[in-house]
């Protein structure tokens, strides 16, 4: 089902050029209902709290910029608010077309969520050796004239109740080290396949007015999310809002994650995600940068340098991380 | 004799800089090693405990420690030392091509169906690839972004023309390569910019 949702979406959007009209499948609700009865909120009333949009004109295209090649066409999402039950749509916002628009390729997403998966593990199976094995120190029989075969141990391999030639030992590793820029891409794609299956939103931050979990699982009715949504946010944990918190932490299936956490494991398991503008402006940037940097090790040493010693980020306005 | 006379070189140099209450001490220890006439093994726990001095008997604990700023005003002089992450974009220059024989895409035309885009050090993505010992030669396009099989024909024909035969052609519409039997990297390298990527 999955894959061919995806074949719909390759055909619409990436094998004919790509100055098509973007088309969004509908995977639940109907359209009408999302873009004509929602209201659509006039920004001009709230200047001080809503992000700048263009006053001037009738659009309401928020003002970002987009660093992207020209050929290519932006996606666009809505900007929405939590603040009210209603789904309150504020502007319109332009994506990166190659961190929410990639082409969907499958076998980078796999290699990811295999990675998840398999680097966690330690078997600690053991098995004894025939030296492990209680008894086997003596000859059986001896070496010529019983008309058996010869044998030195009772617990040899070959034996019934010997001991295992090349045994699993204990504590096995399945670790590895996915390369970055692989991970970053498995992200974009992640986020791509999200958005083109209507499974993204972007919200202009997670404060909400009651810590109330009825509250947010209402919205979601609403706005047709789904069993199970993630937020999020660019803040580390602690800074979040201790209202959401309060709420999210009583629904099992509402999980909230920094970017710091974002994995595409997690992103394909919740069925909706909720991100907001600045994760947006962040992930754009952070991921972007593995598209762009020097291929050669030596080059690429500096950033992991740069992050944890002097606890610099180039793709974030403040410094890395809140604790100085 | 010798040992009297390392001796008192001894004491002569360490009068200088020990303090004068510990000189009491050395003279009565340098006066007993004088007078010995067996060999003598330097223990160094005697010659530490009474030699050397311990930094808290010249620090007064009760006083004020002198105090400090941090100042990270002089960081903006490191930061500018930090060498760039990202490939830069190339500078402007006078006139395309350079002496190496690049140039900057031109930009290709409105309404063609596909677009090659350029490798993050802004060359062309073409290379060669040769298998089983060179036997087996392609010329690689990669980054089709758009109608992947138009762009392919379109290619394959001109790269016919310059060969004067068939040309074989293979396309990975998922990796969003074309392949080419045979070399033709410089070929695909002109058509490329001709069609302004």
């Amino acid at each position: 089902m999955f894959s061919r949702v995806l074949q719909r979406v390759c055909r619409q959007s990436y094998v004919n050029n790509q100055n098509v009209q973007y088309v969004l499948p509908v995977c639940r609700g109907c359209i009408a209902s999302r873009f004509s009865s929602s209201e659509v909120a006039d920004g001009s009333k709230d200047s001080a709290t809503s992000p700048a949009f263009n006053h001037g004109s009738e659009s309401l295209v928020l003002e970002r910029e987009v660093a992207c090649p020209p050929h290519l066409q932006k996606p666009q999402a809505w900007l929405e608010s939590l603040e009210t039950r209603e789904s309150k749509k504020l502007a319109i916002v332009d994506l990166h077309p190659d961190v929410f628009g990639t082409f969907p390729r499958l076998d980078i997403l796999h290699r990811n969520i295999e990675w998840q998966k398999v680097y966690k593990i330690i078997d600690v199976r053991k098995e004894k050796t025939r030296a492990e094995c209680s008894g086997g120190g003596r000859k059986p029989w001896r070496q010529k004239g019983t008309g058996r075969a010869r044998h030195g141990s009772i617990r040899s391999p070959i034996w019934l109740k010997g001991g295992k030639a090349h045994p699993p030992r204990g504590g096995r590793t399945y670790w590895y080290v996915l390369p970055a820029p692989i991970r970053a891409w498995g992200l974009r794609i992640a986020m791509s396949i999200k958005h083109a299956q209507d499974n993204l939103c972007i919200v202009d931050s997670l404060d909400i007015p009651s810590s109330d979990p009825q509250y947010l699982e209402d919205i979601a009715k609403e706005r047709y999310w789904g069993e199970s949504v993630l937020f999020v946010d660019d803040k580390p944990l602690e800074e979040m809002s201790e209202n959401f918190m309060d709420a999210i932490n009583k629904i099992k299936t509402y999980n909230i994650i920094s970017t710091e956490g974002l994995n595409c494991y997690s992103l394909l398991k919740h069925e909706t995600i909720v991100m907001t503008l600045d994760a947006v402006n962040f992930l754009e940037l952070r991921l972007m940068f593995f598209t762009k940097q020097y291929g050669s090790p030596d080059l690429r040493q500096d950033l992991p340098i740069l992050r944890s010693q002097l606890k610099m980020d180039p793709h974030r306005g403040r410094s890395y991380s809140s604790k100085e | 004799m010798k040992m009297a006379l390392f001796a008192r070189t001894l004491s002569n140099a360490v009068s200088r800089y020990v303090l004068p209450k510990y000189d009491a001490i050395l003279s009565s220890q340098l006066q007993a090693i004088q007078t010995r006439s067996l060999p003598i093994v330097w223990s160094s726990t005697t010659w530490h405990q009474e030699f050397y001095n311990s930094k808290t008997d010249l620090v007064d604990e009760s006083e004020e420690r002198t105090k400090y700023l941090e100042s990270k005003e002089d960081f903006k002089y490191v930061e500018r030392l930090i060498p760039s992450l990202e490939v830069p974009e190339p500078p402007k220059h006078d006139s395309y091509p350079t002496p190496s024989g690049w140039s900057p895409p031109k930009g290709s035309p409105e309404g063609l169906p596909y677009h090659v885009r350029r490798t993050r050090y802004h060359s062309h993505p073409v290379s060669i690839q040769q298998k089983h010992g060179g036997n087996q030669i392609w010329t690689i396009v990669k980054n089709v972004d758009g109608d992947i099989w138009t762009f392919g024909d379109k290619l394959l024909e001109h790269l016919e023309e310059v060969k004067g035969a068939e040309v074989g052609m293979t396309i990975n519409e998922y990796a969003k390569r074309v392949f080419y039997k045979g070399v033709f990297k410089d070929d695909v390298i002109k058509w490329l910019e001709n069609e302004g990527f």
